[in-house]
This record gives structure tokens, C-alpha cells and sequence, in this order.
């Protein structure tokens, strides 16, 4: 059994019953609460009755004591019967009170004593309950005992008075006797005053008390009404508004489509009733749309398996509803237009401005007369796309009819077909090449189909023969007729060979034509077989060779003649090899035909004319049609034949045709005469080797003493001694200048002088040489001036060093013979006369006019020659080794250009009639930039590489502190590893942007150090080689090993950042 | 008369202007190069010494080659073919006496540059 549980009796109650019973309950307290306040009522009008019966009882007291008094003094007899009367209030309220007293009062008597004491009757009833309700009430108790201490004193009044009537009525009464009586009189009439007033208060004080308690009692209870009242009214709001603000929620979950929520039913109230009405109402609707759902997606999956169905067969559909006037197209109809759904509305007239101009007219008409005739249509029109393309279309169209007959519906397919037609044109084409092909290569096919016993010839067969269709039966025998009669016997036999093993033939025989022409053909056939092995069908092709054949007799006789002729003869093809070659050759190098054939031209010929052999076949690509040239072939046995070639190429093949001559002997002795012609030539230029040389070994050892004999004169010495050391010095200083004039002039004889070529400014150079030359012309006082024409550009490209060369030379000369006046150098520039200038050259002329003592006219040709001075005495005063003038001329010469000197020479001459003009003209190349720095532009951002990390792998302190310098002075940032290892281990930890890596280290190079980073780390990290090796092939070995580039010690800093952003930047942003 | 601007005093055999360019006339800095090269000459020329009298081929290579790259900088461009032979030779391992030769020569220069930039 289910055990009562108020709170869910409560919760299921009716809304209605829960407000009957909120009520029921307000109800019985509310009843209660009455009841109290009659009870009290009651009780207070009780206490009212006994307080207006103490006052009749108080009344009648003071009037009884008041009519004794009045009695003692008139000795009326009504006084004394007035107090009697008066006396009978008291007595009767005593009468009441002692029967209340009794356990089983009877109320008759009690009654008639509260009448007797004159009490309101209304009140008595009222007096007797409050009597019996609060009996034990300890004021009401107090009141009684004091009423009944007041109903004793009243007793002895009685008496007093009685003894005070029986002296009057005695009539000898004394009135000290009557005093005395008084007195007692006055004596409980103020015990009563007392006792009256303590009955009041006690009276008084009950009633407060019982006022208190009642009026608290029904504050309370309106309290506990008015609680249960607010309780209620809440709980019931509450319940009810939540209950409907879930319905909300759950209506609003269900408007979005969640179905999957309910509303709480705890209750079986209106409320809970409801939300199984709404969760009942939404388990329908989530059925109903999952349903919908389902068919949904059946319905997009049938869709979209049409819609593939239609794209793979480039079929789109259309339904066009006449009488809404609705179009529907499906998804492969918007492709094949290249429309988009959506983005046009879809109508007929849409579909037809898609149509091809020239079809449109015809489609239209087409559509229309559909629309009348009601018939199937199935035509072929073209549409251009939105993307521009032309597409072939296959449309096809029904017509729906109702009842009546009138067209409502039309509905149909459209498909791109136009691979489909492409390839049928293809077909078609291609059929028509086969047959061109056929009749240009005079080739005839034939097929016998051997079930049907049918023959079938293609054109080019009936052309081959001859004959035309209609006047030839094709058949074997009539074929075998056109044969030759000496090969008649041979094609039989093949025939019927292939009749039994059935393979395939190929051979040759000649026919003969009706129109008597003779021809060679070469027939070819093939036989199909059933499973069983038996013929089924056969097919072949007769080609008419007649030319060909006629070719290859040619070429024997040709090819007889190539391999008699004793020149030797080879064909060899585009890339060189050889292809063909003659007898003569093969027996000339011995190597076998074999041998040869397919080998490159160039494997037999000797290194060193491999190279000019190469410029003959260039030659020979660039089109000169016959070529000579001489070579040595290596034969088998390893000697070297002389061979002179005259090659042809053939223009249309490409290959080579060649005929060569055995010229050995020829060449043996023109050798032997050059090797005697260059002996005597090169014994001259060892010896100016040899000049060179030696000037150098001497060079050496001069720097050591002329530094050391600086460096001891420097120190502290006697004053003789620095002489000697200054001696030495000089001397010193003297024969190294001697020694570099040899050195200089043997290297130019020894062809071993570089020049330079660099912009620079003639007028900057001609500033520092015043300075240079003012410092000897100063001590001799002789004016020195130097001069540079306007015209002069202001940057020309060249070698600046033998330019200053020259002018030391001839200028020092200048001084050198002058012994007063002035020496004066120009440079302007000259029309080009001789010289075979270009635009961009310049040809400049210098000169270097002094007023010296000149030069005899007979010395003026030689004074350019080594060791020669214009007079022997000439050493002795002026000095010299007579070298300077030939190194300036031969420096001049070097250059491109020429020096000559004009001399006025007077023996006995005075000062200003002689003098020498050296003059000398050199072309410069002008220079490209305005100014002497070629570039200020930087290849480099230099804000980029500082933002990079370069990692500095270098065992040299000099170069590492020199490149962390240079690095510092721009904000580079830079670590350094001291080997391979320590850059291996530190590139692990940090991530670097770029190394910068020497090669040389000691514990492991930067060789390996790369290998390891590329092959095992497999770190790309960008990689700059840095070396001193100025070797040959270095620069590619550094790149082969997988470094990114290479620069060559010492460094030069702006290539070397050009290059670090180069890879850096540049390889990034690729 | 190589370099003509020399006059007739001795040709210089270091050339500071590669130095003096990469260290922007920083004559300190230079100083300090320049210190660096005479205490680092003088252990690679014992070295070299060292090597040759153990006929060590090897180290001779290493040490030319590593002499290149320092005198490169100084400008010191005489030694340069020397250095270049003496690391060919090293390499190949063979003439000593022409290895002999050319380390005296170096030697001798050296002691001519360091009395220079002293």
C-alpha cells in the first residue's frame, strides 16, 4: 500500500480544490478565532456585571449606613427600615455567592440572589459563566474571598443595627449608648470603604489581564490567517508560473525544431494535465517530421542519383508546365549551358537566347511547330555557352496533352554531344587520310572474306593494277594473271604454303599491267582463323616498289664505288657518329668496321685538334657548305695519322659527308721545321724569362737591407757610422730602383705585364704626380707645370698605375736634364686621325716639353733603345740606368699607343735655346659612369641584414676580429665558431640565418663541417665559403659540396654583404 | 718601378689599405690588427720551422695556407705566390728544399714587414 504523502496529495489536487482547501483551512482558523472573541465577550461582559453589581452593592451599603446614622439622630422607625431595605442588596448578592461556591450549585437560587441584589437580569446569566469559567482564576478568587470578608462586616452591621433599633424602640435609650453604637458603625463602614476598595482593584486588575490575553490571543490568530493566506497565494503562483513559463520554453525549443524536448509533468493538476498535452502534441510533430525528413532525403538522394546519372551522360532534362507557365531544368541542363541555379530565372525565353544565331530561327520553329503537331522532335543544334565555348546539342521533346487535347505540358532532354560529333568528323577524316595515305604511298589493301567467298580491293589496289572497278572482277585467278612470268611459280608456292600454315607473308614479285607497264610489288597477307583453326578471313596489302627497287640498284653501284676509292671515305650523322665508312678507312686505322660504326668522329682525334674540329662542325651548323680542315687520327696501334678533310653537310639531313687524305709524311716535315723556327725564337723569350726572374730573387734581398739599414739608422749610432748605414741606404734605394727598371722592362718583354682597367681621372692623377715631381724640381728651382685641357673627359677607363709610369719616367727625365726653366705637361684630347677608334673611345695626347740641354739629332733614334743614353757620358753626370724611356715607350706601346720626342741641341747653347718635347698619345676607353665611383648604389638592404644572425666559423684571430669589426661597425649580428665542430654543435642550439665558413681549419674543415650539415643534418641552412685558395675549381668544389656561394679571401665587404642578402633575401623570397 | 709613387724610396711591403678600409680608419682598431699579425706571424713561423724540420707536409700545407689569408689582409701581396707555391708543394708532399728556399724567403719578408708597420 501506498504510504499518504501530503505533498503529493497536495501537488495533485485540482487548482480549484487546492483554493477550496486554502480556504477551508483560513476558514477554521478564522471560526476559531470568533469563538475566542465571543467567549471573551461573554467573559468581559461578565466582569462588567459583577463591577455595575459592586457598585448597587456599595450603593446600598453607604445608603444603609447613612440611614442609621439619620436613624440614631431623628428615631424615625422608616430609617431603620430604609436600612433594612438597603441591607437586602448585599444580603442577596451573599445569597448568589455561597450557592456558587457549592460543587453542584443550583443556578435557580443563584439567579434569584444576583436579582435580589438588584443586578440587571441581562447581565446574571453572563456573571454565573464567568463564575464558573474562571472559578480558580486567581483574581476572580480574590474577589470572592474579599466579597465574602465584605459580606462578614456587613453581618456585624446588621447587628449593630439591630441593637441600636432595639435601645430607640425601647425608648430609654442613652444617647451615650447610641454614640457608642455609632461608632461601631463608623467603625465597619470603614473596614468596608477599605474592602470596597481592594474588590475594585482586584476587579479592575482581572479584567486588564483578561483584555490582555484575549487580544493577544486573537492577534494571533489573525497572524496565523494571514501567514497561511500569503503561503498559499505564493506557492500556488509560483507553481503556476513556472509550470507555464516551461510550457513557453518548450513551445519556443519546438518553433526552432528541437522535438526532442518535453515539459515536466510532476502533477496531475490542470497544469500537469497541460504539459502532457503539449509533450504529447510535440512526440506527434517529431514523428510527423522525421517522417518528412526521411522522405526528404529519400527524395534528395533519388534526385541526386538522377542529376548523376544526367552529368555523366551530359543529359539535362527540362519540364515546361504551359498552363502555370512554370520551367523546371535540372542540374545538368544549368551545366550545359554553363549557367549557375538561381542566378537567372529560369524561362524558355533564357534557354533560347542560349542557342546559336544561326540555329536559333530553325529551333524555335521547330519548338513551336511541336506545340501544334503535338509530335516527338529529335534535332541536332548548336548553343554558346556563358564561358563562350560552342557546344553540338541533342534535344529531345514531348508533348502532354488533357483531356480535351489541349497541350498543357511539354517535357524533354538535352545532351552535348559534341566529343560524340567530334569524333565521328574525326572518324570520318581519318578515313579519308588512310586513303590519301594509301594512294601517296601507292599502297593497296585487300580483304576475302572467306564465308561469304567475297573479295573486297581498296582503290589504290584497282590503281596499282591498272584496272578500274567496273571493267575488273576481283578474284585469285584473275590477280594471278598480272603476275610476271618468271615469278609466277614463286608467288603459287607462297600462296599455297600460307593456305596451310597459315602465317604471314611478305614478299616481292613484279606484275604486269594491262597497259604493258612492268612493276616491282611488294604484297604482304595475313590469315585469321576460327577456334578450330579454320580460315575465317584474310587481308593483305600490295605496294608497288617499282621506284625503290630502281633506287637500291643505284645505290649498289654507289656503294661499289665508296669502298674501292682509295681516298678515305666516311657519312656520318647529326650528333657525329659514324655511320658509314670505306674500306680505305677501316684499312688505314685498322680498327674494324665494326669498330667504327656508332663512334663519335672526335674519339680518334688527337686532344689537341679536338678543339678546332669543334669550330669546323660549328661552321658547318651555321651553313658553309664545304669545309677543310686537318686533323691526326689515332689508328689501333696507337700512332697518329695527319689527315686532310674536305667535309660536306647535307642540308636537308643534317648529316655529314667526308673525304679525307693521308698528309702524315707531309706534316712530319713541316713539323720538324716549325720545331727548329719556334727553338730559335723561344731561347729569346727564356731569357727575358729568366730576367724577370732573377730581378725578382734580387728584389728580395734588397727590401731586407734597405729596411734593415733604416732600421739601424734609426737606432744609436756613432755620427760615422750613420754615414755609412745612410750610405748604405742609398746605395741600396739606387740599385732597387735599377732593379725594378729591369724587373719592369723584362716582364713587358717577357709579354708578363697585365694591364689595368679601371675609371679614373687624368686630372687626379695629374695632381698627385706635381705633388710627387714638385719634390724633386724643388731643389733645382725648376718650374713645374701640369695642364689637362678641357676637352679632356673627366673619367676614362684604363690602367691609371702605367699611366703615372709613364709620366714619373718622363718627367724625372725632364728634371733630370734640365738645369733651369721650366718643365710643362698637357694632356688634351686629338682627332681621331690614324687611329681606328670606336664611339666610346677617346684618343688623348700628353706632353712633356722641358727646356733642357736636348738631344743630339743622331741619339734621337736611339734613345728609346735599353741601356741607351744620348751620350756615354751622359751616366756619369746625370745618373740613371737608361731604362725609364724604353719603359715608357714600351708602356705607351702597350697601351695602344705611340711616344716620340723632338730635341733642339746647340752645342754651346745658352739656357732657352734647347730643350726636348716628349710627346705621346694613348686611347681611353671614356667611362661609362659621370663620375670616378662607379656605383654609390648598394646591392643590399642594409636594414635586412641586420636583422639576420650570421654565424662566423674561422680559426684565424686576424680575420675574425677584422670581420667582427666590420660587422660591428654596421649593427650586424655575429657568432663565432672556432672550427667545423664547434659550428656543427653550436648550429644544433641556435638557429642561424646564414655561415659564413673558412675551409681550412684544424679538427674538422670546413669541407667536412659541410658535408655533415647537408648530408646527415640534412640543414639547409644558407652557406658562404670563405678560402684563400685561389686555386682553379675551388669556388666549383664549394658549390658541389653544397654551399651557396664563395667569396675569396681577404674579403671585400661590400661583396660580401651584396652576397649574404643575395642568399638570404633574394633565395627567400624565391 | 712598380709602384711609381714610391719615388726612389723602398718599395712598401705592406699595403694597408684593404685594413684601413674595412675598419673604416679606425687607427685603433688597426693597431690592434696589426699587433695581432706580428705576435700571430711570429708563432706561425715557428710553426712553419717546426714543420719543416719534421718534414711534416701536411702542416706546412695548413700553415701556407693559413699565413694566406692573414698577409692578405695586411697587404702583404709578395707573399702571396710564395705562400701559394709552399701549399701546392705541401699538398703534393714533396721538394722540400724548394719548401726550405721559399720559408726563408718568407721569413725574411715578414721580419721586413713587421720592421715596417713597427
Amino acid at each position: 500500500m501506498k504510504r499518504f504523502r501530503f505533498s503529493r496529495w497536495y501537488n495533485d489536487l485540482s487548482l480549484a480544490k487546492k483554493l477550496y482547501f486554502a480556504m477551508s483551512v483560513i476558514g477554521i482558523f478564522i471560526t476559531i478565532g470568533l469563538v475566542a472573541l465571543i467567549i471573551s465577550i461573554d467573559s468581559l461582559s461578565g466582569i462588567r456585571g459583577y463591577v455595575t453589581g459592586h457598585g448597587l452593592w456599595v450603593k446600598a451599603q453607604r445608603d444603609g449606613v447613612y440611614n442609621l446614622s439619620r436613624y440614631s439622630i431623628i428615631k424615625k422607625e422608616t430609617d431603620y427600615q430604609a436600612f433594612l431595605q438597603n441591607m437586602q442588596v448585599p444580603l442577596g448578592d451573599k445569597k448568589a455567592r455561597l450557592e456558587l461556591e457549592k460543587i453542584k450549585p443550583d443556578y435557580n437560587i443563584v439567579r434569584q440572589g444576583f436579582r435580589e441584589g438588584l443586578n440587571h437580569p441581562d447581565d446574571i446569566n453572563g456573571m454565573i459563566e464567568l463564575f464558573r469559567r474562571y472559578r480558580h482564576f486567581a483574581y476572580l478568587d480574590k474577589a470572592v474571598s474579599i466579597r465574602a470578608d465584605g459580606d462578614n462586616e456587613i453581618s456585624k452591621l446588621m447587628m449593630v443595627g439591630e441593637n441600636l433599633h432595639r435601645e430607640i424602640a425601647s425608648g430609654s435609650a442613652s444617647q451615650e449608648k447610641i454614640s457608642f453604637l455609632l461608632s461601631q458603625i463608623y467603625s465597619i463602614n470603614k473596614k468596608l470603604t477599605i474592602i470596597e476598595n481592594d474588590f475594585s482593584q482586584t476587579m479592575g486588575e482581572g479584567g486588564r489581564r483578561m483584555e490582555n490575553f484575549i487580544l493577544k490571543i486573537l492577534l494571533s490568530l489573525l497572524l496565523i490567517v494571514a501567514m497561511i493566506g500569503l503561503i498559499f497565494s505564493i506557492k500556488l503562483n509560483k507553481r503556476i508560473s513556472n509550470s507555464i513559463k516551461d510550457m513557453i520554453f518548450v513551445a519556443k525549443e519546438v518553433a526552432t525544431g528541437n522535438f526532442s524536448i518535453r515539459a515536466l509533468t510532476s502533477s496531475k493538476d490542470e497544469l500537469g494535465v497541460m504539459s502532457r498535452s503539449i509533450n504529447r502534441m510535440i512526440s506527434n510533430l517529431e514523428n510527423q517530421f522525421n517522417e518528412i525528413n526521411e522522405v526528404q532525403k529519400k527524395l534528395r538522394i533519388k534526385t541526386k542519383q538522377l542529376d548523376y546519372a544526367q552529368q555523366s551522360a551530359h543529359i539535362g532534362s527540362w519540364e515546361w508546365n504551359l498552363v502555370s507557365g512554370q520551367t523546371e531544368w535540372s542540374d545538368e541542363f544549368y551545366r550545359i549551358h554553363g549557367l549557375v541555379r538561381g542566378e537567372q530565372e529560369n524561362t524558355y525565353e533564357l534557354s533560347i537566347s542560349f542557342i546559336h544565331p544561326d540555329d536559333r530561327e530553325y529551333v524555335d520553329n521547330v519548338a513551336k511547330q511541336q506545340y501544334s503537331d503535338q509530335h516527338q522532335i529529335d534535332i541536332f543544334y548548336r548553343i554558346i555557352r556563358t564561358d563562350g565555348a560552342v557546344r553540338i546539342i541533342n534535344g529531345k521533346g514531348k508533348v502532354f496533352t488533357d483531356s480535351s487535347g489541349k497541350t498543357v505540358r511539354m517535357r524533354g532532354t538535352i545532351q552535348d554531344v559534341t566529343e560524340l560529333k567530334k569524333a565521328e568528323e574525326e572518324l570520318i577524316y581519318k578515313t579519308n587520310q588512310l586513303n590519301k595515305a594509301q594512294r601517296s604511298a601507292r599502297i593497296g589493301s585487300w580483304e576475302w572474306n572467306v564465308e561469304d567467298d567475297v573479295l573486297e580491293w581498296s582503290d589504290a589496289m584497282y590503281r596499282i593494277y591498272g584496272v578500274t572497278e567496273k571493267e575488273f572482277d576481283v578474284s585469285y585467278e584473275a590477280v594471278m594473271k598480272f603476275v610476271h612470268r618468271d615469278d609466277i611459280e614463286y608467288v603459287q608456292k607462297v600462296a599455297k604454303q600460307q593456305a596451310q600454315d597459315k602465317k604471314r607473308y611478305n614478299i616481292y614479285f613484279r606484275i604486269i599491267r594491262p597497259d604493258g607497264l612492268e612493276l616491282t610489288v611488294n604484297a604482304q597477307a595475313q590469315v585469321f582463323t576460327d577456334a578450330k583453326g579454320n580460315t575465317i578471313r584474310m587481308t593483305g596489302t600490295v605496294q608497288d616498289v617499282t621506284r625503290q627497287k630502281q633506287i637500291e640498284n643505284k645505290l649498289l653501284e654507289f656503294k661499289h664505288f665508296f669502298n674501292t676509292t682509295s681516298d678515305l671515305a666516311c657519312i656520318a650523322n647529326t650528333e657525329g657518329n659514324f655511320e658509314i665508312i670505306n674500306q680505305s678507312f677501316v684499312d688505314k686505322l685498322g680498327y674494324s668496321n665494326k669498330e667504327l660504326t656508332g663512334t663519335w668522329f672526335l674519339n680518334f682525334v688527337h686532344p689537341d685538334d679536338v678543339q678546332d674540329n669543334l669550330n669546323v662542325v660549328e661552321e658547318l651548323a651555321k651553313g658553309k657548305t664545304t669545309v677543310n680542315f686537318v686533323n691526326r687520327y689515332r689508328t689501333k696501334d696507337g700512332k697518329y695519322l695527319w689527315f686532310d678533310w674536305n667535309s660536306t653537310p647535307n642540308a636537308e639531313t643534317g648529316k655529314l659527308y667526308a673525304m679525307a687524305r693521308d698528309i702524315t709524311q707531309q706534316k712530319e716535315n713541316e713539323q720538324e721545321l716549325r720545331r727548329l723556327k719556334e727553338l730559335a725564337e723561344t731561347s729569346e723569350k727564356i731569357k727575358d724569362q729568366f730576367l724577370a726572374n732573377m730581378s725578382h730573387e734580387i728584389r728580395t734581398p734588397m727590401n731586407a737591407i734597405i729596411g734593415f739599414s733604416d732600421l739601424l739608422a734609426r737606432s744609436s749610432l756613432k755620427e760615422h757610422e750613420k754615414d755609412y748605414v745612410k750610405t748604405i741606404k742609398h746605395a741600396g734605394e739606387n740599385l732597387l730602383t735599377i732593379i725594378n727598371d729591369i724587373l719592369d722592362i723584362s716582364k713587358i718583354e717577357a709579354g708578363m705585364m697585365v694591364l689595368e682597367k679601371s675609371d679614373f681621372s687624368i686630372r687626379d692623377s695629374f695632381k698627385s704626380l706635381h705633388e710627387l715631381m714638385t719634390v724633386k724640381a724643388q731643389p733645382k728651382n725648376i718650374g713645374l707645370n701640369f695642364e689637362c685641357a678641357p676637352d679632356v673627359p673627366e673619367t676614362v677607363a684604363g690602367d691609371p698605375t702605367r699611366l703615372s709610369q709613364i709620366m714619373i719616367n718622363l718627367v724625372g727625365n725632364a728634371i733630370k736634364f734640365t738645369l733651369k726653366g721650366e718643365i710643362d705637361v698637357s694632356a688634351e684630347v686629338i682627332e681621331n686621325e690614324k687611329h681606328d677608334l670606336s664611339k666610346d673611345e677617346v684618343l688623348i695626347k700628353f706632353c712633356v716639353r722641358d727646356t733642357g740641354i736636348g738631344i743630339p739629332a743622331d741619339k734621337l733614334g736611339n734613345i728609346f733603345e735599353r741601356f741607351r743614353q744620348a751620350a756615354h757620358a751622359t751616366t756619369r753626370n746625370y745618373g740613371g740606368t737608361g731604362l725609364g724611356l724604353s719603359i715608357a715607350k714600351q708602356l705607351v706601346e702597350l697601351q695602344g699607343g705611340q711616344l716620340t720626342v723632338e730635341s733642339i741641341y746647340k752645342t754651346g747653347a745658352t739656357h732657352g735655346e734647347t730643350g726636348s718635347v716628349f710627346t705621346f698619345t694613348i686611347p681611353f676607353r671614356k667611362a661609362v659612369a659621370p663620375g670616378i665611383k662607379k656605383s654609390d648604389k648598394k646591392k643590399y638592404d642594409l636594414a635586412q641584414l641586420q636583422q639576420i644572425n650570421m654565424l662566423i666559423v674561422e680559426d684565424n684571430p686576424m680575420n675574425v676580429k677584422l670581420l667582427q669589426h666590420l660587422f660591428k661597425e654596421f649593427n650586424l649580428k655575429s657568432e663565432v665558431a672556432e672550427n667545423g665542430k664547434i659550428c656543427i654543435s653550436m648550429i644544433k642550439e641556435t638557429a642561424f640565418d646564414i655561415i659564413l665558413m673558412d675551409m681550412e681549419m684544424p679538427v674538422l674543415t670546413g669541407y667536412e663541417a659541410t658535408e655533415i650539415i647537408r648530408n646527415e643534418m640534412k640543414n639547409k641552412i644558407p652557406i658562404i665559403a670563405m678560402t684563400a685558395n685561389a686555386m682553379a675549381g675551388e669556388r666549383e668544389k664549394c658549390l658541389s659540396l653544397g654551399m651557396n656561394d664563395y667569396i675569396s679571401k681577404p674579403i671585400n665587404a661590400e661583396l660580401l654583404f651584396e652576397k649574404i642578402y643575395n642568399i638570404t633575401f633574394n633565395a627567400y623570397a624565391r | 718601378m712598380l709602384m711609381p709613387d714610391n719615388g726612389n724610396r723602398p718599395e712598401k711591403i705592406c699595403d694597408l689599405t684593404y685594413l684601413n678600409e674595412m675598419m673604416f680608419g679606425n687607427k685603433e682598431m688597426m693597431g690592434e690588427i696589426i699587433n695581432d699579425f706580428t705576435e700571430q706571424t711570429a708563432a706561425e713561423m715557428k710553426l712553419f720551422h717546426h714543420a719543416i724540420s719534421n718534414e711534416d707536409f701536411p702542416a706546412i700545407k695548413q700553415c701556407a695556407h693559413k699565413m694566406k689569408s692573414t698577409v692578405g689582409i695586411m697587404g702583404i701581396s709578395s707573399l702571396l705566390p710564395l705562400l701559394q707555391e709552399m701549399e701546392v708543394l705541401g699538398a703534393e708532399a714533396k721538394d722540400m728544399p724548394r719548401i726550405k728556399t721559399l720559408a726563408d724567403k718568407v721569413n725574411e719578408i715578414c721580419l721586413l714587414a713587421i720592421i715596417e708597420l713597427k
